[in-house]
């Protein structure tokens, strides 16, 4: 308790100096006095009684430090003062102080701004209580390991059941609708889910509640306010698909239920629907459990696969390969970025650690300029404490201005990054500046202003007070300091090189990437999709003519050349699976090779300009032949698989089982780069779209015209037909394409600008350095100028000398480059690259060092050989 | 650097004697704490008056002393101190430590003699 009392105590007394000092003067005055009156008494006259007194005490004023030692918090206090000197001395060096804040702003805001995005994808727990304990569980493949799907109703039913490891459990799968309110049409996401999971979720409705069985809807905020925001909507009837609700509640803002596999934030969900756990929809369904308290991964996982081992044994050898796999909730909803990010943050790093070197170089060239009054604090006695103190306290306070700047710009740069990468970036609206950006903020400028002032506090604790204090700064500005000055420029050419090099290698393979057929002529297409509703669609007798209806509506409107729909946009996620089973036997020789299944009206491959191979293209039936196969138009590379050495045409096989439905192939097609444009093809089938149950058909349009009359025209034209029918997801497949790249144009931009910054310091950097050594090397100028030394000569030396540090600066940067870049490749599967980015960066750097050379090697030139060398530092 | 350093090794000791006249004396400021131990020990104690301040700080923290102000011989103003109930307690503590301490090191410093040193 002593304890306790001494430090309040000793608090206290920091806040009441001013008073406490003033009392101890009259304490120490008293005692002098009287000490000076005994003195007095024996003889000694009154000054030297006062000299005597003085003495004896010790010295007055160490004995007022050893007071005030005793009495308040030196240790604070000392960091407070040397706060305060620190504040004195940047005030005599403003434009300094401006600069380097200004580059620590740039350093830290962009490292902050990546990791504010990092923390809201990845580090943040999920918005659910417990949000932690919940998985998802996919289809997995026993042979595959890398395999996740999604898992059919009779699977989930079964896990729901047998399993022993949640205490919650519930699927959901997507379910998009056409939404009547007030005689408007819309066309809604929407995701059906089990009502047991949206009770277990634990994110109540902001108003209203959850629906408990199957007469009721969940609306989402963001619908809810496109619809008025009015809360007289609950209990109000919307109809989906023709099929009557009721409103029970409406979601606070940024509720979403994440759907593994699409990180698309832009495919919100507005409405929640319930499902009905006896539907069978095919392999549609994503499951969530909450793991139990005690239950782990591991346990859970075991758990599954024993579920799916014995649904594999009761549903016998056609399912061989079927296996349950889990995965962290808040894994699978950031898969798919996460790469991405690390390399946005490796690249923020990285201009960071420039910013320090760029610190730190600043900080060096004012310990040398202020070495005199470094020397004189060590001989007067300051400690390497006191040292360590107050070069700290200099490079922190610049460093902590440098963080408040950094967060601000954080603010700024994050919107604009994620809107870069728009629908990429999952949790999107969790990302703001909160306490842990902060922190990481604060984190990253005591880091800063650590690493920048270990260099002049390095000098500082080797100053010998003697050699300056005598011969002045000149000589022992020497060796050591250049060494150390000229260390950080080339520690930030090297830096500034890996991030040129790795920007122009990301640039150049966004230029390929975009010049990559993608397998059809997506210019002057225009797409949109129109759903109908499930039963519709599930009728033939009634979806064949509305399709019929909807493709001649619009090929009636003037200006369109080719109208055609499909299943699925290609490039737009991929692919609807298909099971392929040839009459020859083969089958794929890679377990884990999919085939892709689109089904497609008659005037798709004319639309899309996809060109045909051999064979011919299926003409529309007027009705379904019940009796024949079915034809089917395939890829090459499907050729390739089932087909390799005969001709595929006329050949015969089933989709699904080897006695499901029959084809026949008529035609065989180019390949579609329907997994992105940097990956193999998938194999694709075509069928006519006339015989499979579409209930988003995807529209392509191809006409000259420009988009926004045409759509409009669209409209008209679908609304003449029926009223009731949304028109949605209205894209030029242009922009349907270069958004595949969104995430390789996003980095490649960041990067970019990050070396664009990083050129910027090391230039400035190199101009200092370069800058100081010409005065350093006045009288040596000016004496070789003297000697005979062209104008031409000195100015080479001087731009040598900077070209020179360039030079270690990109060899050492040339390897950890090599290394980054080889590293970070697989992540957008990049490709043995050639030399061209280095010698790019590299001719990059030279002019940058020539430019900032430039000014102190022309000021070289124009020295006066007798002033420079008469010249004294 | 090197004052600081002999400092600390007569730190706790300067708080016992200061104790110490303070409890046998009464109550007194500074100056006749310095002159009183300078009579007890004999001027043998080669230390600056002024590190008695010090040592009258470290009391009033761990509140061992009290102070009032007052006026002194030569009517100028100064601050008295005196013991608290808890300073003679630890007044009685610590100088049984140091009773310990002393007569402890005696006794090992006496062995080492006996080897004919």
């Amino acid at each position: 308790m002593t304890r306790l009392e001494e430090a309040l105590s000793r608090v206290l007394a920091v806040f009441r100096r001013s008073r406490l000092d003033r009392d101890f003067e009259d304490e120490l005055a008293t005692h002098v006095a009287l000490l000076t009156e005994q003195n007095m008494r024996q003889g000694m006259s009154r000054s030297e009684a006062r000299r005597r007194a003085a003495l004896k005490m010790g010295g007055l004023t160490q004995t007022r430090d050893f007071h005030r030692e005793a009495r308040g918090l030196p240790r604070l206090e000392h960091i407070v003062q040397a706060g305060v000197h620190a504040w004195r001395s940047w005030s005599h060096a403003k434009a300094v102080a401006f600069f380097a804040s200004a580059a620590l702003v740039v350093g830290i805001g962009s490292t902050t701004a990546i990791y504010s995005v990092v923390n809201a994808v990845m580090l943040k727990p999920l918005p659910y209580p417990d949000g932690d304990r919940f998985v998802a569980v996919f289809r997995g493949n026993l042979q595959n390991p890398q395999f996740y799907s999604a898992l059919r109703s009779e699977d989930t039913e079964r896990l729901q059941v047998r399993h022993r490891s949640f205490d919650a459990f519930g699927w959901f799968r997507g379910a998009g609708k056409n939404m009547m309110i007030a005689g408007q049409p819309y066309y809604v996401s929407g995701l059906a889910v089990t009502v047991p999971l949206v009770q277990a979720i634990g994110v109540p409705p902001a108003i209203g509640r959850w629906f408990d069985d199957e007469t009721g809807v969940v609306l989402s905020n963001g619908l809810w306010q496109r619809l008025g925001g009015n809360p007289d909507i609950l209990g109000q009837t919307v109809t989906l698909d023709g099929q009557t609700y009721s409103v029970n509640g409406v979601m606070p803002t940024s509720f979403r239920l994440p759907v593994p596999g699409m990180t698309g934030a832009g495919l919100g969900t507005d409405v929640w629907i319930p499902l009905d756990p006896r539907e069978r929809a095919g392999a549609a369904y994503f499951a969530y459990g909450r793991l139990r308290p005690g239950v782990t991964m591991g346990m859970a996982d075991d758990d599954l696969r024993r579920v799916a081992a014995d649904i594999v044994a009761e549903d016998g050898p056609s399912r061989a390969n079927f296996t349950a796999r889990l995965v962290p909730l808040r894994e699978t909803v950031s898969r798919q970025v996460r790469p991405t990010l690390g390399l946005l943050l490796g690249a923020a790093g990285l201009l960071f650690l420039i910013t320090c070197a760029n610190e730190a170089g600043l900080l060096l060239a004012r310990s040398v300029s202020r070495a005199q009054e470094t020397a004189l604090r060590v001989a007067l006695g300051a400690g390497t404490g006191r040292l360590i103190v107050h070069y700290l306290a200099e490079s922190l306070l610049v460093c902590l201005a440098g963080a408040a700047g950094g967060v601000l710009l954080s603010v700024t740069l994050t919107p604009t990054i994620v809107s870069m990468a728009e629908g990429f970036v999952p949790r999107a609206d969790e990302i703001a500046v909160d306490w842990s950006v902060l922190a990481f903020a604060f984190a990253a400028a005591v880091v800063a202003g650590v690493l920048s002032s270990l260099a002049p506090l390095w000098q500082a604790l080797r100053t010998r007070p003697a050699d300056i204090l005598g011969d002045g700064v000149r000589t022992s500005a020497s060796r050591r300091n250049r060494g150390a000055s000229h260390s950080l420029i080339i520690a930030e050419i090297a830096l500034a090189f890996v991030l040129l090099a790795a920007g122009s290698v990301l640039v150049a393979h966004v230029r390929a990437l975009s010049r990559l057929s993608p397998g059809f002529d997506a210019d002057g297409v225009l797409s949109f999709a129109v759903s109908i509703p499930g039963h519709v669609a599930a009728d033939p007798d009634q979806r064949i003519p509305l399709q019929r209806r909807l493709v001649d509506a619009i090929d009636a409107i003037p200006g369109v050349e080719d109208a055609a729909f499909a299943q699925l946009l290609p490039m737009k996620g991929c692919c609807w699976p298909a099971n392929v089973i040839p009459d020859n036997g083969r089958v794929a020789s890679n377990p884990s090779s999919r085939t892709s299944l689109m089904a497609v009206s008659e005037g798709y491959f004319r639309t899309m300009r996809i060109p045909l191979k051999s064979g011919q293209l299926f003409r529309e039936a007027p009705a379904i032949d019940e009796s024949g196969p079915i034809p089917v138009v395939v890829s090459e590379s499907l050729v390739k698989l089932y087909w390799p050495d005969q001709n595929p045409l006329g050949a015969f096989g089933h989709f699904d089982r080897p006695d499901g439905p029959r084809f026949t192939v008529v035609g065989v097609v180019a390949d579609v780069k329907n997994a992105g444009l940097d990956n193999e093809s998938v194999p694709e089938i075509y069928r006519p779209a006339a015989g499979s149950r579409i209930e988003t058909m995807r529209f392509v349009v191809r006409s000259s015209r420009a988009d926004t009359s045409l759509i409009a025209d669209v409209r008209r034209h679908i609304q003449n037909l029926d009223p009731t029918q949304p028109v949605h997801d209205v894209e030029l497949m242009h922009a349907v394409v270069q958004k595949t790249m969104t995430l390789e144009r996003t980095v490649s931009l960041m990067t970019a600008f990050f070396a664009g910054a990083a050129l910027l310091l090391a230039m400035f950097g190199v101009y200092s350095v370069v800058s100081y050594s010409v005065r350093q090397r006045t009288v040596e100028i000016g004496m070789r100028m003297a000697l005979g030394a062209t104008h031409r000569t000195v100015f080479s030396m001087v731009v040598g000398s900077g070209l020179k540090l360039a030079a270690v600066g990109v060899v050492i940067g040339g390897v950890a480059a090599n290394a980054a870049v080889s590293y970070h490749g697989s992540v957008f599967r990049l490709g043995d690259s050639d030399y061209a980015p280095y010698a790019y960066s590299t001719a990059i750097i030279a002019v940058v060092v020539f430019a900032a050379s430039f000014l102190p090697a022309w000021r070289a030139t124009l020295m006066s050989p007798l002033v420079a060398m008469r010249n004294r530092l | 650097m090197s004052q600081a350093g002999k400092l600390d090794l007569l730190k706790g000791t300067l708080d016992l004697l200061v104790l110490q006249i303070l409890s046998s004396m009464g109550e007194m400021h500074g100056y006749g704490i310095a002159r009183r131990l300078e009579q007890i020990s004999g001027d043998e104690l080669a230390m600056n008056e002024g590190t008695i301040y010090a040592a009258l700080i470290r009391l009033q923290h761990r509140k061992l002393i009290k102070t009032t102000w007052g006026t002194s011989e030569n009517n100028r103003r100064a601050k008295y101190y005196s013991l608290t109930r808890a300073g003679e307690k630890a007044l009685v503590a610590e100088a049984a430590t140091w009773e310990r301490l002393s007569s402890v090191i005696g006794r090992v410093l006496a062995t080492a003699g006996a080897r004919g040193r």
